[in-house]
C-alpha cells in the first residue's frame, strides 16, 4: 500500500514541476536529457523522483517503470543491503563528492547484468525537501581499456616497470618476477633502486630525475653496460628502454627491462667461435686466401704465408696477381668473375688443366685449388683454398716411374690350374707373345718350361714357403730358348687360401753366357798368371844361378891373378925392377877391388830379391855393433862416435845392418881427413815423423848433387880421394825402401854430411847417451 | 894309415896350385890328397879302392871342400858323409869362393864344421889358410875311428 502511494505522490510532484514555472522547468528538462551522463534525482526516503534518457539506455528501463521506485532497484543485491545507511549518511552531511570511493561502483540492469560505473552526488534543497542528485557515467569503456593496458603490460615479453615521479615503483609485470626473482607485492610502492646494484644507486636518482625534466623516449644507459640486481643478490646484464607516461597521477616512466644475459653470452659465443675460425684457419695446412670483389686479398692465412713466401701483413689489400704466374693472370681473373656472377657457392679449381702458384721467390709450384663465395652486407668474397702438391706430383711422376719400370720386368700370373691370368708389356717383349695370344694358355705350352726338378717338388716348396726362386728354359716364339731366372710368389686370397701365382721371370740366357765367359776368361787369366809367374820363377832361378855363378866364378880369375901376382912377387922378385914390382902390385890392387864390386853389386842384387824377416830390431846396439867392426878392420882412434840409445824399430835386422854398415862405413870413410872425426847416428823429428840421422864431420858433398848420391855407380869423389864403388847407398836406398821408409841427405862440402831415413813402426826409447868406443 | 892327412876337393888347378903354396907359406906340412870333383872326393871314403886298400886311406884331419864341382858338387858330397856312419864325424871345412848366404845355410845345416870364404888378397888367404891348418890340425881334437 505504502509504495502504491509513494508512487502516486511522485507523480504528483512532477506535475508540480510542469504547473509552477513552465519555462524553468522545460529548461532544466532539456539539460538533464541532453547530459551524456545518467542523471537521477532521488528523495530522502530513497525513492527515484527522476531519470533522463541517459538512465533509461543505461539500465534498460522504461523512464515509467523507474520513477517513484526505490533506488536499490538499480543496485546489485550484494551491495543493496548496505545502500540506506550510505543513503542516510549523505542526507545527515550533504556535499557533493564522488561515490563510492576507492571502490569499484556496478548498477544492475533491468535483463539483471552489471555495469560499471562512476557515481557523482550532488544535494539538492527544494520546497519539497532534500533531495540528490546522481550523476552516473557508464565506465565500462574506460575499465576495458585498463584492463587491456594491464593485460599488455603482463603478457609483454620483455620486463616492464611503471615508476611515479618520487622514483616508486606503481607497476611490475611477470617477466619483471620472473628476471629478479621478486613477487609483485615485493616490489609494488619499493624504490625503483631495489632494482639497481648498489655501485650504480649515487648516480641513478640524479639521472631519474634529468628524464622527468625532459621525458623524452630513449634507451638508458648511453652504451654503458647496465646491470640488474636480483632479489639473491646476484646480477645480469640488461638493455632498458625508457618512456615517460602522462597519467592522471602525473608523468610516469614505463621501463622496459630486457635481460641480454643470453645475447650477451651469444655474443661471447660469437666472438669465441670467430676467434676458433681464426685459430682454425692460421693453424690449417692449406693455404686460404680470401678476396673481395675487386680481388684485393684481405685474408692470408699462415700456410699461405709459407707457400708463397710472404708475409700477411704485407699481402692484405694487395692483388692476387702477384701469386699467379703472369700467364695465367688475365685467364685467372676473369674465371674468377664468372664465377662470381654463378650462383655456386662452392667449386674446384683448374678443371681445365693444372694450377701453377708463384712464391715471392720466382718458383712456380703446381697447386690444387678450391674456391668458394659468399655475401657478406652486400659485399662478396671469394674464399680460395690452395695446396701445395708439389710433392704429390713428385710421388705420381715416379710412381708412373715405377710402372714403367714394372712394365719392363716380364711378369706374369698364372691361376692354380697353370692357366696365365696376367701378361705384361715386359712378357710380351721377352717372349714374343702378345698378351691375348698368351691369355688361358698353361705356361708349360705356351712356353715348353723345362723345370730345374721335379714340377712337383717345385710347387710344394712354393706352397710350403710361399715362394720359389731357381732357374728354369722357356721357348720363344721364335723357337729361341732361354734361360730363365724366375721367381714365384704365391698370391692368397684374404681367407688365406691359395689363389693365384706371381712369376717374374728374368732373362739371364746373356748373364749365363757372360758367366761363363768370365769363367773361361779368369781360368785362361789364371793359366797366363800361372805362366807368367813360371817365367817369373824361372827368371829368378836364372838370376840366382847368374849371381850364383858370379859369386863363384868370377872372383875365382881375380883371385887367380892376385894369387899368382903375388907368387911372381915373391918368388921372382929379383928378376923385377922396382917398376915391373909397382906393375904387379896395381895389378893385384885391380883385382881386389874388382872383388870388392862384385860383392857389393851381389849385395845390392840380395836386399831386393831376398825375403823380409820382420822382427825388433834395437838400432842403437846394431850402431854399436858396426862401429866396432869398423874400428877393428880400420884401428882408427881418431874418431868420436856418438848412438843415441834406444832406438827401437820394426825391421829386417839383416838387412838393416847393411844400412848401418854402409851409413857409418861412408861417415868412417869421409872423415878419415880430419884431425878430429865426429860421427853421430840418433833420431830427430822430421815432417812430424821419427827420422834417423847418421851425421858426420867429414868431407860432405855438394848439395846440387844430392839427387846423384843414392844412384847405383854413382860417386861424387874420385877413387884417389876416397875409395869406393858407388853401390853402397843405391843398396841402403833399396833397403829403406823396402821397409816402407824415406831416405836423404843433406850436407856441403867440406862441412859434413848427414844422411837421413825413417822406418814405419819406429819409436824412441829412453834418452841420449854417449857411447865412445874410441874412449 | 897316414897321420893327419888334409883331403883338398878343389877342381880348379889354379886354386890348388895357390892352396897348395898357401898351406907351404903357412907352415903345413900334412899330406894333401887331391880330389878334383864330387866323384872323386866321395871314391876316396867309400870307393871300391877306398874299401880294399884301406891302409893306404887315412881318414882326413881336415877336408877342405870346394862347393862348386863337376858332377857331384860339394853339398852333395857333404851330405853323403854326413849320412854315413862312418865319415859322420869328419871335419869339413867349406872353402869357397862364394858368400851366398844360401851356401852357408845349407853347408851347416848339412854338418859343415867351417864355412870359409876364400879371399882374393892372396895375403888374406895365406892367412886364412893357415889359421884354418892351426886350429883343425893342430889345437881341435877328434875321436879315434
Amino acid at each position: 500500500m505504502t509504495n502504491q502511494r509513494t508512487k502516486r505522490e511522485r507523480h504528483t510532484g512532477d506535475a508540480t514541476f510542469q504547473s509552477q514555472g513552465e519555462t524553468a522547468s522545460e529548461l532544466f528538462r532539456v539539460v538533464v536529457e541532453a547530459s551524456p551522463n545518467g542523471i537521477l534525482m532521488v528523495d530522502g526516503q530513497g525513492f527515484i523522483t527522476l531519470v533522463n534518457g541517459q538512465t533509461e539506455k543505461l539500465f534498460g528501463y522504461e523512464r515509467s517503470e523507474l520513477l517513484g521506485q526505490p533506488i536499490e532497484m538499480l543496485i546489485p543485491k550484494r551491495f543493496s543491503g548496505a545502500h540506506p545507511g550510505h543513503r542516510l549518511s549523505f542526507f545527515k552531511h550533504p556535499s557533493a563528492r564522488a561515490m563510492g570511493v576507492g571502490r569499484d561502483l556496478y548498477g544492475l540492469r533491468k535483463d539483471g547484468s552489471e555495469v560499471p560505473i562512476e557515481i557523482g552526488l550532488n544535494p539538492i534543497e527544494t520546497g519539497e525537501g532534500a533531495f540528490v542528485l546522481a550523476s552516473v557515467i557508464d565506465i565500462t569503456e574506460r575499465k576495458r581499456a585498463e584492463q587491456q593496458f594491464k593485460q599488455l603490460i603482463e603478457r609483454a615479453p620483455n620486463g616492464m616497470v611503471m615508476v611515479n615521479q618520487n622514483g616508486r615503483i606503481t607497476l611490475v609485470n611477470a617477466q619483471i618476477e620472473k628476471s629478479f626473482g621478486y613477487d609483485r607485492s615485493e616490489l609494488l610502492g619499493q624504490p625503483i633502486e631495489v632494482l639497481v646494484p648498489k655501485r650504480f644507486h649515487a648516480h641513478h636518482s640524479a639521472y631519474r630525475d634529468g628524464f622527468i625534466v625532459s621525458p623524452t623516449a630513449r634507451p638508458m644507459g648511453a652504451g654503458r653496460d647496465l646491470y640488474g640486481l636480483r632479489k639473491d643478490g646476484s646480477e645480469f646484464p640488461v638493455e632498458i628502454g625508457l618512456n615517460p607516461l602522462e597519467t592522471e597521477q602525473g608523468t610516469m616512466v614505463l621501463g622496459t627491462i630486457v635481460d641480454i644475459t643470453e645475447r650477451k653470452q651469444a655474443e661471447e659465443e660469437m666472438r669465441r667461435s670467430q676467434e676458433q675460425l681464426a685459430g682454425v684457419i692460421g693453424s690449417a695446412m692449406d693455404a686460404i686466401i680470401t678476396i673481395d670483389e675487386e680481388q684485393h686479398i684481405v685474408l692470408f692465412n699462415s700456410a699461405a704465408e709459407r707457400m708463397f713466401l710472404y708475409p700477411a701483413e704485407d699481402a692484405l689489400g694487395k692483388s692476387l696477381d702477384q701469386f699467379i704466374p703472369e700467364r695465367f693472370r688475365s685467364g685467372h681473373k676473369n674465371h674468377i668473375e664468372s664465377f662470381g656472377k654463378t650462383h655456386v657457392t662452392r667449386r674446384g679449381m683448374g678443371a681445365l688443366g693444372a694450377l701453377f702458384g708463384l712464391r715471392a721467390d720466382g718458383e712456380e709450384f703446381p697447386i690444387e685449388a678450391s674456391i668458394s663465395q659468399i655475401d657478406s652486407d652486400g659485399q662478396k668474397f671469394f674464399t680460395v683454398i690452395l695446396r701445395d702438391i708439389t710433392e704429390r706430383k713428385q710421388a705420381e711422376e715416379s710412381l708412373k716411374e715405377q710402372a714403367r719400370i714394372l712394365d719392363l720386368a716380364p711378369v706374369l700370373i698364372r691361376d692354380l690350374s697353370g692357366r696365365i691370368i696376367f701378361w705384361n708389356a715386359g712378357s710380351e717383349q721377352m717372349y714374343g707373345w702378345k698378351a691375348e695370344e698368351a691369355l688361358v694358355q698353361t705356361t708349360e705350352s705356351l712356353l715348353k718350361t723345362e723345370y730345374p726338378r721335379p714340377l712337383e717338388e717345385i710347387k710344394a716348396r712354393l706352397f710350403a714357403h710361399g715362394h720359389w726362386e731357381g732357374e728354369l728354359v722357356h721357348t720363344r716364339r721364335d723357337g729361341e730358348r732361354l734361360v730363365i731366372a724366375s721367381h714365384w710368389v704365391l698370391h692368397r686370397d684374404e681367407q688365406g687360401k691359395p689363389k693365384a701365382i706371381l712369376e717374374v721371370n728374368n732373362d739371364v740366357t746373356e748373364r749365363k753366357q757372360a758367366e761363363r765367359e768370365i769363367r773361361r776368361l779368369n781360368e785362361e787369366l789364371e793359366q797366363r798368371v800361372a805362366d807368367r809367374t813360371a817365367q817369373l820363377q824361372a827368371a829368378n832361378k836364372e838370376l840366382e844361378a847368374f849371381s850364383y855363378s858370379v859369386s863363384h866364378d868370377l872372383r875365382a880369375p881375380l883371385r887367380h891373378i892376385n894369387g899368382f901376382s903375388q907368387a911372381l912377387l915373391e918368388d921372382y922378385a929379383d928378376k923385377l925392377d922396382a917398376e915391373g914390382r909397382n906393375y904387379l902390385r896395381e895389378v893385384r890392387n885391380a883385382s881386389q877391388e874388382m872383388a870388392q864390386l862384385i860383392d857389393d853389386v851381389l849385395q845390392l842384387a840380395r836386399v831386393t830379391r831376398s825375403e823380409m824377416r820382420r822382427e825388433q830390431v834395437n838400432l842403437s846396439e846394431l850402431a854399436r855393433s858396426v862401429v866396432a867392426d869398423l874400428k877393428k878392420r880400420n884401428g882408427r882412434t881418431d874418431v868420436s862416435v856418438t848412438i843415441k840409445e834406444g832406438l827401437a824399430t820394426q825391421g829386417d835386422k839383416r838387412l838393416l845392418r847393411i844400412v848401418l854398415t854402409n851409413l857409418l862405413g861412408n861417415a868412417w870413410k869421409f872423415t878419415s881427413k880430419r884431425d878430429k872425426a865426429e860421427i853421430t847416428f840418433g833420431s830427430e823429428q822430421r815432417n812430424g815423423e821419427l827420422s834417423y840421422f847418421v851425421r858426420d864431420n867429414g868431407a860432405g858433398f855438394d848439395m846440387a848433387y844430392a839427387n846423384k848420391l843414392f844412384g847405383v855407380f854413382q860417386r861424387l869423389h874420385t877413387a884417389g880421394e876416397f875409395e869406393g864403388t858407388g853401390i853402397g847407398l843405391a843398396t841402403v836406398q833399396r833397403i829403406i825402401y823396402r821397409h816402407g821408409g824415406n831416405v836423404w841427405a843433406e850436407g856441403a862440402v867440406n862441412q859434413g854430411a848427414a844422411f837421413y831415413f825413417t822406418l814405419p813402426n819406429s819409436k824412441e826409447q829412453g834418452d841420449e847417451r854417449q857411447s865412445d868406443p874410441t874412449g | 894309415m897316414k897321420d893327419k892327412v888334409i883331403l883338398l876337393v878343389e877342381d880348379n888347378p889354379r886354386d890348388e896350385a895357390l892352396t897348395l903354396r898357401a898351406l907351404k907359406k903357412s907352415n903345413i906340412v900334412n899330406d894333401v890328397v887331391i880330389a878334383r870333383d864330387g866323384v872323386e872326393a866321395l871314391d876316396y871314403f867309400f870307393g871300391d879302392d877306398a874299401e880294399s886298400a884301406k891302409s893306404t886311406k887315412a881318414m882326413p884331419q881336415m877336408v877342405l871342400l870346394d862347393l862348386k864341382l863337376p858332377r857331384v858338387d860339394g853339398l852333395e858330397v857333404l851330405r853323403r858323409l854326413r849320412a854315413d856312419e862312418r865319415t859322420r864325424r869328419v871335419p869339413v871345412v867349406v872353402f869357397t869362393s862364394s858368400s851366398e848366404e844360401e851356401d852357408m845355410l845349407n853347408s851347416y845345416s848339412l854338418g859343415a864344421n867351417s864355412y870359409v870364404r876364400k879371399p882374393v888378397q892372396f895375403e888374406q888367404f895365406i892367412e886364412a889358410t893357415k889359421q884354418l891348418g892351426m886350429y883343425w890340425l893342430v889345437l881341435n881334437e877328434v875321436p879315434q875311428y
